[in-house]
Parts: C-alpha cells; structure tokens; sequence
C-alpha cells in the first residue's frame, strides 16, 4: 500500500466535486479550472483533469461552447446544467456530512471512549 | 543539429524538432491507450489535451521562430502528468491503478551513445532493463574465465544487432524493459484486443442480419458466425505464439551460445592448449583425429565449423524472434557460410572414410630368437614392465591404452600380450613374437605390426619379457597385440614367475593347471607336454583329475560303471544294456 496512491486516490475523489464548484460561480475555460485547482493544490498532474470534465459532460452535468480567444485558438468554455446544479447542491449536503463524520473521527480522543 | 517538424496542436502551429516530436508522438500515443477503455470520449479528450499542450507551449514559446525541443516537452509532460494519471474513473478504489499502456514493442539496438566497442551491452541492457554495467562484467566473465569464448558471441552480435540511428529507433531501443509482468501485460491487452474485435465482429454479423432483406439463406449466417470464432481463436493463438516465440528465441539463442562456447573451447582445448604445452592427458582426443591423411588442425577447423554454422544460423534465428529488426546476413554471406560449411562436411567425411579404412585388414610380424638354453637346463620367465613409462603400479595384461612419454615423445603404452609355452624339436630353446596390428592395406598393416616396439632379454637363463609394448600414438585403435610363444626342447624345465600370471593364455601341460595358478612352479618338457613338478594336486584341472583317479563310480542314465586304477593295472565294472561287463 503506497502512500501516494492512497493521496492520489482522496484527491480525486472530490476533484468532481471541486470542479462542479468552480463551475457554479461562472463558466470557465479548462486552463482556468486547472489554475484554480492547482492553486489549491488539489490537483498534481494537469492530465487527470480530461477524462474528467468528459466524463461530466458525457453525464449532462455540464455543457460546453467554443468562445473565440484574443490570443491563440477558440477556448472550449465549460459551464453547469440545470442537472448539473442540483447534482452539485445534494454532493454539497454529502461533504459538509462526510466532512463532519471524519472531524468527528480523527479528532475523537481516547478517553472518551 | 537536428530536424524540424511542422505540426498543428491544438489549432496552433509549432515548428518542433524530431526527437522532440518523437518523444510527444509517444507520449500522446501512450495516452490513448491509456483511454482506450472510453473509444467514444478518447478522442474527446485527446483533443481537449493537444489544446492544453499547444497553450501551455505558446506560453513558452514567444517567438514563432523559436523550435520546441526536447525540454519544452519534458516540462509539458511534467506538468500534464504520467499516461497512467490520466485514469480516474473505475480505478480510483483500487489499491494500484491498472497500469493500462501497452507494451511499446521495443526492439534491439545497438546504443551509439553509451559504447565501449560496439554498443552491444547498452543495447542489451536496454532491451532487458538492466545497467550495461552488469552486462560487460558478464562478458568480462566470459572472455576471462571462458577463455575468449565470449569474443566471437560479441562479433556475432555486433554484425546482427543494427545501430540505433534515427530518433524513433533510440526511443524504441529504451521502451520498457521486457520482463515478466510486462509480458503478462501483453498477453491480456492482445486478449482485450481480440474479445473487443469479436464483439465487433458480432454486432456487424447481427447489423447485416437486421439490414439484409432476408435474401441469404440461414446458413451463411451461420458461417460467418463461425468464421468469426475461428478468426478469434487464430488471434488468440497467434498471440500465445508471439509470447511463447520469445522465450524460444531466448532459449534458442541459450543453446546455440553454450554450444558455441563449448565449441570454442574444444578447439581451444585441441589447439592451443598444445601448443602451449598444457597437461596433455587432461584431454582425450578422439583417436579420428589422430592418424588421418589430413592435419590435426584442419580437422578442429572442419569440426568447428561444421558443428558452428548451424549455431550460428540458430542464434541469429533465436534473436530474430527475439526483435524482428535484427539484421540478416547479406546473401554473399550466407552463400558462403553454406559454401564453408559444406567444405568442411565434405572433408569430415573424407576424414571419416580414410578412418574406418585403417582398420580394413589385419596384419602380422613375426620375430624369432634363439635362446641358448638346451635340455635339462632351466628357464626362467619374467615379465618387466618400465616404472618411468607407465602410472599404474601393477604390471598386468590390459586392454586398454594408456598414453606415456618415451624420451619426451608421446606414445601408446598397451599391456595386450599373450604368452605360452610350447615344445619344439629343435636342440636349441627360442622365443617368438608374433605382432599383430591392423591397417588400411594389408602391407599398411603389416608395416603397422613391424614397427610396435617391444623388448626382451635372456641373463643367466632368465628370459625377461616386457609386459608392455609402445606404439605411435596415432596406432590407438589399431587393435594390436602380441602373442609370445616360448618354445623349449624336451626335459627342458620352465619355471614361471609369479609376474606372468595375467600373461599366461591358455598354456597346455599334462595336468591341465589353469593358467591363474601355473605362476611359481617348476614344469618340465614331457612327450605329452608340459609337466608340473612341484604343483599341488589342489590345483590339478577337473579333467586331469578325473582321468587318475583310483576308484571311480558313475550311475547315470547309460547304467552303472564302476573303475578301479592303482597305477598300473586297470579294472572296470560296467553294467548297461548291452548287460554286465567285467574287464
């Protein structure tokens, strides 16, 4: 049991989550979802981030349109669906619950046993 | 100085060199197979990626002069990440991620860039992901401990393995390393691959069964169903055969490697060992190589090559399966290596006729000597033997050779002689040797027998016989021998010493004493043979027994007789169907 894969494996896990936040507070071109994830840190290699976003797409949580760019190629703009939206309030009830679970967890102390 | 490739990435062009382009080929090449579980999105993403690549390379390069090198792509794939992170969907709760990329198929090259000779090391290590390190301290152990033996297998593989050249083939030389779990990688994407083409095959089967107007009749539906499980089970076969052919050409190349080491070796052992002067009888020559029309050395040589062409011809085999761009021999070469081949059988069977030849007749040398011993005298026989020729402490009759040293010239030491005592009319005792040897005529033979050379001697009536006669070494299996016949006048006594016991074939005398135990009596030259004057009766043959017994009684079958014998008078009972008899 690698510790890296074990990291790797909690950090996608909430990396759809993540996403479809970044997404709710407007559309976003993929190199801005990426510099936002990276600045969290959430995100290590850029790459597991395709699959992703297709994967969403593929599922009707999110659209996209091309936008032409001052600079260079149109951009591929991602943005959040009505599905998309009520998918992303019910995984916020589930994380603030699983965030609670987990404090309450780690945090819990021996004597109270 | 290198290349540049024009490509397009994303809807941005990029002026890129080739090793650069190469490298990025790969890597996006990786990545679809990566995806490869997702056909319908694969493409998607990829598209999506090559856009990333193409921003993040425009962020770099500023100048549209500028060539995206090695590096730039380095970077990109840093920061884009392994093909294997590019997996997240069914595998994020497994412990470690399926590690999806084929097998790049790598090929065996030559690696220019990290050589001590001819770049032969690097390249296998490469291929086999190990330090080359290990490898030239592998062929240090085979030139050093193996007596060069690994020198030619080296020639042998610098003249097949090409060089690695061009970028692709440097980048093939360093794909993965072959090893066992990535075999079993192999095998199970060759098997993904088949079942994915099957099912293929099956929906195009039921397509054509909905769109044809039901014109074909049911039977060939049926066929091309079938096809489709036969094609499938050849894939799957040809596939098992692709793994399983590599660890024949690696076994292949094993056998045909060992055997040519063991090939060097016994030319060496033939050759040069003499030369040198090594311990000679640490080797055993074939006698074939010993009394031929043609030179020793020829003959290693046609052995050698007769044997080793066909290794040679098996470890290139061994190592084309092994990496199918190892190169041939060019026509003229394998022409020749026929030709050289063929030579070399052809002289081999000469040399093998001219062999069985020698021993096509048999041949003989007699030798008389007058011995100065008359009747009443006593003669004793001796066998000598030569402490400073032969090692075995025991002189006794043997058949088998030995190979000694006569005055620093090698010869053939054999024990393979007869003796026997015989009466002659003569006045005078004499001795005769007869030697025998075979030859490839009758006159070759004759000459073969005259030239064994054996010894003897007479002091003070002591007859001393060499036990032991030497040969040319070459005479090995010319199955000579000598017998010795003593003859002596009547009333002439013998003595044999105990050294001739093994000597002695089938000597007659009067009391039928066995030839084991004639050694240490006295005998005498009777009209009816050899008598024994001091034997023990003990040791009297069954049938002299028999004859001299006193009292005899037998009942058998022919009926009862009965013989009485006190010397000089005889008396016999005989009852039998004829009916009683006294004598």
């Amino acid at each position: 049991m690698k510790i890296e894969n074990t990291k790797a494996q909690m950090r996608k896990g909430v990396l759809e989550f993540c996403i479809l936040s970044i997404l709710q507070h407007g559309d976003a071109y993929t190199s801005e979802i990426l510099s936002q994830l990276k600045d969290a840190k959430l995100l290590v290699v850029e790459g597991t981030i395709y699959p992703l976003l297709t994967r969403l797409k593929n599922a009707g949580l999110l659209g996209y349109r091309w936008e032409e760019s001052t600079s260079g190629p149109p951009r591929k703009y991602y943005a959040l669906t009505e599905t998309g939206n009520l998918f992303l309030k019910e995984l916020n009830t589930t994380w603030s619950e699983l965030v609670e679970a987990v404090n309450l967890v780690t945090t819990i102390k021996p004597t109270e046993k | 100085m290198n290349k540049t490739i024009n490509i397009n990435l994303g809807g941005v062009f990029f002026h890129i060199d080739e090793v650069a382009y190469q490298k990025l080929k790969l890597y996006l090449d990786a990545i679809r197979r990566s995806l490869s579980d997702d056909p319908q999105g694969r493409d998607e993403i990829l598209n999506d990626i090559e856009h990333r690549i193409g921003e993040l390379l425009s962020e770099r390069i500023k100048d549209a002069r500028q060539v995206v090198n090695e590096n730039d792509i380095d970077e990109i794939t840093k920061i884009m990440g392994k093909p294997e992170d590019y997996l997240v969907d069914e595998e994020i709760f497994e412990d470690e991620p399926k590690y999806k990329s084929r097998v790049s198929s790598k090929k065996l090259f030559r690696d220019a860039e990290d050589k001590f000779l001819g770049g032969v090391s690097s390249g296998l290590g490469h291929y086999f992901g190990i330090d080359a390190l290990w490898i030239r301290i592998i062929w240090i152990v085979l030139v050093v401990a193996g007596f060069g033996t690994g020198i030619p297998i080296y020639i042998l593989l610098w003249i097949l393995i090409p060089q690695a050249e061009t970028t692709a083939e440097k980048l093939q030389m360093k794909g993965e390393p072959v090893n066992i779990s990535n075999i079993e990688k192999k095998i199970r994407e060759e098997f993904q691959d088949v079942s994915s083409r099957v099912k293929d095959g099956v929906n195009d089967v039921t397509s054509k069964v909905k769109n044809s107007e039901f014109k074909k009749k049911a039977s060939n539906k049926a066929k091309s169903g079938v096809q489709e499980i036969l094609d499938t089970l050849g894939s799957i076969l040809i596939t098992l055969f692709k793994v399983f052919g590599k660890l024949i050409g690696a076994l292949l190349i094993f056998i045909a490697a060992a055997t040519l080491i063991g090939l060097i070796i016994g030319a060496f052992s033939l050759g040069s060992f003499e030369i040198l002067g090594f311990s000679n009888d640490f080797i055993h020559h074939p006698p074939f190589f010993y009394d031929s029309v043609l030179p020793t050395w020829l003959l290693v040589v046609f052995t050698f090559i007769a044997v080793g062409i066909p290794f040679v011809v098996l470890f290139m085999l061994g190592l084309k399966i092994l990496s199918n761009n190892v190169k041939s021999f060019s026509t003229t070469t394998k022409l020749s290596l026929l030709g050289i081949w063929i030579i070399s059988l052809l002289g081999l069977g000469f040399a093998g006729i001219n062999f069985a030849a020698q021993t096509a007749y048999d041949g003989v040398f007699n030798q008389t000597e007058e011995l100065p011993v008359v009747a009443t005298d006593t003669l004793k026989v001796k066998m000598i033997g030569d402490e400073n020729l032969s090692n075995r402490s025991e002189l006794r009759r043997r058949y088998s050779y030995e190979t000694v040293y006569d005055n620093d010239v090698r010869k053939l030491y054999s024990n393979r002689i007869n003796v026997d005592v015989k009466s002659t009319d003569k006045s005078n005792a004499f001795v005769k040797i007869r030697k025998e040897s075979s030859g490839k005529s009758r006159q070759n033979a004759n000459s073969n027998a005259e030239t064994i050379e054996y010894q003897f001697n007479l002091t003070n009536q002591d007859l001393l016989l060499n036990g032991y006669f030497l040969t040319d070494f070459k005479n090995m299996i010319k199955e000579q021998q000598i017998d010795i016949t003593v003859y002596i006048p009547l009333n002439t006594i013998i003595y044999l010493d105990g050294s001739t016991r093994t000597f002695l074939d089938d000597v007659d005398n009067v009391q039928n004493v066995h030839d084991r135990d004639m050694p240490k009596h006295y005998y005498k030259m009777t009209e009816n043979g050899l008598e024994c004057l001091d034997c023990d009766p003990s040791i009297f043959g069954e049938r002299y027994k028999r004859e001299n017994e006193h009292f005899k009684l037998n009942i058998d079958n022919n009926g009862v007789e009965i013989n009485v014998n006190d010397g000089d008078n005889n008396a016999a009972i005989k009852i039998n169907e004829n009916g009683l008899k006294i004598e």
